[in-house]
């Protein structure tokens, strides 16, 4: 598949890692319209209205996007595979080329307060306590240039392992309030193209710890559970 | 071969995006078991594709037509032939020649009258897992 560049045409950006669905469409490089759609409780019906009216506005359709950018995650386990499906959909409806961007890099990204040089420590609630953190690099004009995953964080040490990198803490928990928004792809787009498009038939989001319903499966069978091969036959 | 697993959830959010994506003509086959998910995921398709009425099975009727801002959308079951021979008395040829938007349902009993670039996916059960779909495209 050739992958254009991402700065040129349109570009739609969907993420979940927050809960609520984000939506931004691109325009040569540049976020042209945003939208937020609460998604909990409406059985996710929500989104893919929202994301045709945000096209419309933009007098655009689907079939003129040239590529899509997901959030990968971490985050809400059930909103990031609902997104993530969204996404392979219209990457198989359209033809064009899915990419990937970690959610806490457009966390970042998305605040206009982080548009210059910079460490962040961003985070995002990982219940029980924890966070789910990553430091996350901008150059002088903003752009993401490295976001590092740092897996889980007690909500204690977030101050103190930032404080050790050098980086000021931002996310929904921290002094600096800041959610991650789809449309945070615009300052990342550098970034995402280099990892390349994802693979539809494997790429799944990173969730950043297993699921509740795997943790309670492993604990009552008394092993790991792995999915099967994708093709493998059943058993 | 893409292959991913699905929730009903997932399913569902995969076909609306698909159906939103699709362009006209479009011609797709679903395959899959009794109870695999296809009318689910062909109502997915086609509430994404604009369909606003309520999409029901056409096992009985075979073939049902939806308005939709795009222009009509067919939805087609061939469970109940008997063979490709039977395939006229639904009005095939028109639904192979139509600009419009065909989902079908049991592909597999058009037999060597698929067309052969139309598109199919096939939904299967996961052994252990009821709560998700398999689905091959």
């Amino acid at each position: 598949m050739v992958t254009p560049p991402l700065t040129s045409g349109l570009v739609l950006a969907l993420d979940a890692s927050g809960g609520d669905g984000t939506l931004a469409l691109l325009r040569d490089g540049t976020c042209v319209a945003d939208a937020t759609v609460v998604m909990r409780g409406t059985r996710e019906e929500t989104f893919l209205p929202a994301l045709l009216a945000l096209l419309e506005g933009a007098g655009a359709r689907l079939a003129d996007v040239r590529a899509l950018i997901v959030g990968a995650g971490p985050g809400s386990f059930t909103a990031l595979r609902v997104i993530g499906a969204t996404a392979k959909g219209i990457a198989e409806g359209t033809g064009c080329p899915l990419y990937a961007a970690p959610s806490l890099g457009l966390l970042v990204a998305a605040d206009n307060r982080t548009h210059r040089a910079g460490r962040w420590f961003a985070t995002l609630d990982a219940l029980r306590g924890d966070r789910y953190a990553a430091l996350v690099v901008t150059g002088a004009d903003g752009a993401v240039g490295a976001v590092d995953s740092l897996g889980l964080v007690p909500a204690s040490e977030v101050m103190a392992r930032a404080a050790a990198l050098g980086a000021t803490p931002i996310g929904p928990d921290e002094a600096l309030a800041a959610m991650p928004h789809a449309r945070g792809a615009a300052r990342a787009l550098a970034m995402v193209r280099a990892t390349g498009p994802v693979d539809l038939a494997t790429w799944e989001p990173g969730y950043g710890r297993l699921a509740e319903a795997q943790v309670k499966w492993e604990a009552a069978h008394g092993r790991a559970l792995t999915a099967p091969a994708p093709g493998a036959p059943s058993a | 071969m893409p292959v991913v697993e699905l929730t009903e959830a997932e399913l569902v959010a995969f076909g609306e995006a698909f159906g939103a994506a699709l362009e006209r003509p479009a011609f797709v086959g679903l395959e899959g078991d009794l109870g695999a998910g296809k009318t689910t995921l062909a109502a997915a398709i086609l509430r994404g594709a604009g369909v606003r009425d309520t999409v029901t099975s056409p096992t009985y009727a075979l073939v049902h037509t939806y308005d939709t801002p795009r222009g009509p959308a067919h939805h087609a079951d061939l469970y109940r032939l008997d063979g490709p021979a039977q395939l006229a008395a639904i009005g095939w040829d028109e639904l192979l020649r139509s600009p419009d938007l065909v989902l079908v349902e049991w592909p597999e009993r058009a037999a060597g009258e698929w067309p052969a670039t139309a598109q199919r996916m096939a939904l299967a059960h996961l052994p252990g897992d009821p709560g998700r779909r398999r689905l091959t495209w």
